[in-house]
């Protein structure tokens, strides 16, 4: 408790400094409004992403405001860091033309559904998840024995079953889908899913994916010898075989680029998955099921170039 | 002025969006994806992979077990190379390498960690005092071999870990019947709850079937167990665990038979019941500990009248209670990558008691402690080294230490070659060190049949093995093989010797008496010569030979071992287990014990076939055949000569939904050929045809 309190302090006191920090310094031409939903570490990583690459942009101010008073006068943009921060700026009106990251698709579609428009060049962000058709070429990749895909659907993830098809089809590869209306539906869904199953790949729908409801999951599909493909390292030591995902700081260097580019006076780019990503691997759980796997940087770079990025 | 308005509404229109959010279904959040999760499938979790066991291990998983049609526990090991079954009354036996293990003494069966084998008697399992259903066994691994350095004294030959489904995979209702031939009626009633941080569940069992023709082996069985499952962290996991069972059965054997000493039919009542509290504190996916503590207590009520007429009105009395406390830590930890160290200490305290066993009302007592570890080191891709060893010291024998040593190359990931020596021990139970065993005339002593000098030493064992793993993916095919050659040091015999007294004159008076009824004489016509004479005969006072446990002999085994297990589609699976037995021994023949082990006391060759296969509309069929060589079964006062034979059973089911409700209706044939003896000729197998239904809602 006091370690959290510690670190709660600490963090606190990190952004005070960076904020006196944007306070400081001389008035430049464009502010851009920073609001973090919470001050955890991957939120303070993002904010030192984004002071790091946009610092180096000429006339740039990074402020961070709290939400509750509004944003500076002439503010440029706002880079609301988290789906909290998203709603809150959404609360307040916008006053300005928005960047949301760390924030999933679902989330990010959901609170502009009625915003897009003509306008939704006011207004844009970087994913979390990352697209379902590098999801799939990961698995294609890795597991090219394993085609055959199982995805537990809630109200939440619905919108991307349609994506996940397409990309499965353009792969050879079979998804078999369940939907999930309550948890109590998983179990069920998992036993008629998972015998026809390779693999078992999560979508991020709390609704489904949750801390109460992983254990049972991982248990299941453990059992049923069909490994769970997560999309963050906690899954990976959950007891998830493979997770794809994108860290805060690369979100963040990204934002930073297009805060950048906007900022120069272009359009603020399309809504956007993030550019770069990681691969986590369990080795435990690989050996126990008695699957191979090849180092995660070995899986990451091949992902890359069939990707053809630098 | 348009353009300004247009906007305006664009970000009216978004700022309702946001109103709305909370109304809707939850949005993921960046939590999903940055929070903290439980690590689920900590190290001590997951089975460790066949390729890197240090032995050969045959899992029984949760499929197998609802596919083969098992009424039991015992019936998996059917399933099992090396294994066979047998019964004893009503109380199933599971043997491994035939008449050695006569008693089924030498293997160690844990559920969930805790041992369930009985400090009682002569030690070994009582397989219907385990209150579990086999509807919430998630698996169960049979390490074939010696395992003392990882599970301590008694896991001799090998080791069954029985391990429990978590409580979160028996949510709902489940209700099963299963009736049949030879009176069988199983029922099961189930109920789990929870919400993903406390689960648990209850089930309730009932057994009965009138068992064997000719001999009483009908068996009621009745037992309740509670799991719950507590996620207190992200890092804390507590279960708890509690069970009791009841059990009535037929014992005893035909008066006629004087190989049992007038062991008369009755019925027998053993009940156990425990609790169980485990912590498993999880630090990384490379790191776990745990502390547990059980409490285990049995009942036996087991008495008759005394068979010989001679002797009327003695009364022979097995009865008694034990109890056993077990406190064990373990902690996993990896030093490095290529290393992996399991280490934990072990508490336990048995005690039993029983007037009719030791000749007193004291609890007598057991003590165990033991410090284990294990070493796993990848030396390179190719080798890996597992050392372990297993230090335990017993208030009754001393200390004893077990250590093995086993080399695993990997020709490839998917062809294992493996070597090693292991030495393992069974501490001598109690009843082995401590036993008075007598019978009363006219509350005198009269005769002692079992009287224990406490001379009993540890039994050791050491195996040598090699062993090879393949897995052909593209073919479906898995293959184990294991050749070992075990040597027993000091194997536990029961021998009789002189131990003369002298008879009370409550007890010559009452042989003279006995006399005079017989002769229709008067007492005082009764010679002391003839008193003496018959009281010589019937082995009491002077005569008096009781049996002692000695470390007597040393037998060798050699053997192959393989388990072949194929999958040619997804919904076929083969499985072929075999096993060749040689055993050689140096025990005199003509001996008193009454074990004797020699080259035909267990059977040369066992062979078991499962075939599940899926049908259409989700329907299943199985097919087991198991089929064993002969053997000679060790009894007084020959051996008796059991048998080859040839099992089929054949199970065939089809799976329903109604609403929410599935369920599934099975016929399973036990036995379809001609009737054959399970292990001893008492018990003669003939066909069994169950019908049943499963709901779960």
């Amino acid at each position: 408790m006091t370690l959290r309190l510690a670190a709660k302090a600490w963090h606190l006191l990190v952004c005070c400094a960076l904020l006196a920090v944007g306070m400081a310094r001389a008035e430049p031409q464009a502010t851009v409004a920073v609001l973090l939903s919470e001050t955890g570490r991957p939120h303070l990583e993002v904010l030192e992403a984004l002071r790091t690459e946009l610092g180096r942009a000429p006339g740039a101010n990074i402020v961070l405001v709290n939400g509750q008073e509004p944003v500076p006068k002439g503010t440029a943009l706002i880079v609301t860091v988290g789906v909290s921060a998203t709603e809150t700026v959404a609360r307040m009106g916008a006053p300005a033309p928005v960047l949301a990251i760390l924030i999933p698709k679902a989330s990010f579609e959901n609170l502009s559904a009625q915003v897009y428009g003509r306008e939704h060049q006011k207004l844009s962000a970087v994913f979390l998840d990352l697209p379902p058709r590098r999801q799939l070429a990961l698995l294609h990749q890795a597991f090219p024995e394993r085609k055959r895909v199982a995805l537990l659907v809630g109200s939440a993830s619905e919108p991307q079953a349609a994506a996940f098809s397409a990309a499965a089809q353009e792969l050879g590869m079979s998804l078999l889908s369940a939907p999930v209306h309550a948890e109590s539906e998983i179990y069920p869904a998992l036993q008629r899913l998972l015998p026809e199953a390779d693999l078992l790949l999560a979508l991020p729908d709390p609704s489904v994916y949750n801390s109460r409801t992983i254990q049972d999951i991982l248990l299941t599909s453990y059992r049923f010898r069909v490994p769970l493909v997560g999309f963050s390292p906690a899954y990976v030591k959950a007891g998830a075989l493979l997770a794809l995902y994108s860290t805060p700081t690369r979100i963040g260097s990204q934002a930073a680029d297009m805060a950048r580019s906007f900022l120069a006076g272009r359009p603020l780019p399309l809504p956007q998955y993030a550019r770069d990503f990681d691969v986590g691997t369990n080795p435990h759980v690989a050996r126990s099921l008695g699957i191979g796997v090849e180092p995660e940087n070995t899986l990451r770079d091949r992902l890359r170039q069939s990707e053809h990025l630098p | 002025m348009f353009r300004t308005t247009l906007r305006l509404s664009a970000l009216a229109a978004f700022s309702l969006s946001a109103a709305h959010v909370h109304a809707s279904p939850p949005n993921p959040s960046e939590q999903d994806f940055l929070g903290e999760l439980p690590v689920v499938l900590s190290v001590s979790r997951l089975a460790q992979p066949q390729s890197e066991a240090p032995g050969s291990v045959t899992v029984i998983d949760g499929e197998a077990i609802r596919l083969s049609g098992a009424r039991e526990i015992v019936d998996l090991f059917r399933l099992v190379p090396g294994f066979q079954v047998g019964y004893s009354g009503s109380n199933p036996r599971v043997y491994y390498h035939g008449a050695l293990d006569m008693f089924g003494q030498h293997m160690q069966v844990l559920v969930d960690g805790r041992s369930v084998y009985s400090p009682f008697m002569l030690g070994g399992v009582n397989w219907n005092n385990i209150p579990l259903a086999l509807e919430d066994i998630e698996r169960i691994e049979v390490l074939r071999g010696s395992n003392s350095a990882a599970y301590g004294s008694d896991a001799f030959l090998g080791v069954a870990n029985i391990i429990t489904k978590h409580s979160s995979q028996t949510k709902g209702w489940t209700l099963s019947r299963r009736m049949g031939e030879r009176g069988a009626d199983d029922n099961l009633l189930r109920y789990g709850g929870g919400d993903g941080q406390l689960d648990y569940r209850i089930t309730l069992g009932q057994r009965s079937d009138h068992g064997f023709d000719g001999i009483p082996s009908e068996r009621d069985l009745r037992h309740f167990n509670l799991r719950a499952d507590l996620r207190a962290t992200m890092r804390d996991e507590i279960q708890f665990q509690a069970g009791a069972v009841d059990t009535s059965g037929g014992a005893g054997y035909p008066n006629a038979d004087y190989s049992h000493n007038g062991d008369m039919f009755r019925e027998q009542r053993r009940s156990s019941a425990f609790a169980q509290a485990k912590w498993q504190r999880t630090l990384s996916p490379e790191e776990d500990f745990h502390l547990a503590f059980s409490h285990t207590e049995e009942r036996y009520v087991d008495n008759f009248l005394y068979g010989d007429p001679a002797f009327p009105g003695v009364t022979v009395d097995y009865g008694g209670t034990s109890s056993r406390d077990d406190l064990e830590l373990q902690h996993t930890f990896s030093p490095g990558q290529d290393m992996r160290i399991v280490w934990g200490a072990e508490l336990r305290r048995d005690g039993v008691q029983s007037v009719p066993l030791f000749a007193t009302g004291d609890t007598l007592r057991m003590n165990m402690a033991r410090l284990f570890g294990n070493w796993e080191w990848r030396l390179n891709p190719g080798f890996l080294l597992n050392l372990g060893t297993s230090l335990e010291h017993s208030s009754l024998t001393g200390t004893s230490n077990s250590p093995r040593a086993m080399l695993s190359y990997h020709l490839t990931p998917d062809q294992t070659f493996r070597a090693g020596i292991s030495r393992a021990t069974r501490a001598p139970s109690i009843f082995e060190e401590k036993a008075n065993v007598g019978y009363f005339l006219q509350g005198a002593l009269a005769k002692r049949t079992i009287l224990a000098r406490g001379n009993f030493q540890p039994e050791e064992i050491t195996s040598r093995e090699i062993g090879y793993l393949g897995n052909f993916r593209s073919l479906g095919l898995m293959a184990d093989v294991r050749l070992f050659h075990e040597n027993i040091k000091g194997l536990g015999q029961q021998i009789s010797y002189p131990a003369p007294f002298a008879l009370s004159p409550a007890v010559t008076n009452w042989i003279a008496g006995q006399l005079a009824a017989l002769y229709h004489v008067p007492v005082s016509f009764v010679p002391a010569s003839l008193v003496n004479a018959t009281a010589a005969a019937a082995g009491l006072g002077p005569a008096n030979t009781p049996h002692d446990f000695q470390n007597l002999d040393n037998p060798s085994i050699r053997g192959i071992e393989w388990q072949v297990e194929f999958h040619p589609t997804s919904g076929t699976r083969l499985v072929l287990n075999q096993s060749f037995l040689r055993i050689a021994s140096d025990y005199f023949p003509n001996s008193t014990a009454i074990k004797p082990v020699n080259a035909d006391t267990l059977p040369t060759h066992s062979t078991s076939l499962a075939l599940f296969q899926k049908l259409p509309q989700d329907m299943s069929l199985s097919v087991m055949v198991y089929s064993v060589g002969g053997m000679f079964w060790p009894g007084q006062p020959e051996p008796k000569v059991i048998p080859p034979y040839c099992r089929v059973d054949v199970r065939l089911a089809y799976p329903f939904h109604v609403g929410p409700t599935r369920g599934e209706v099975s016929v399973t044939a036990q036995n379809l050929g001609p009737s054959y003896y399970e292990t001893d000729t008492y018990y003669l197998f003939q066909r069994r045809i169950l019908a049943g239904i499963s709901m779960n809602f």
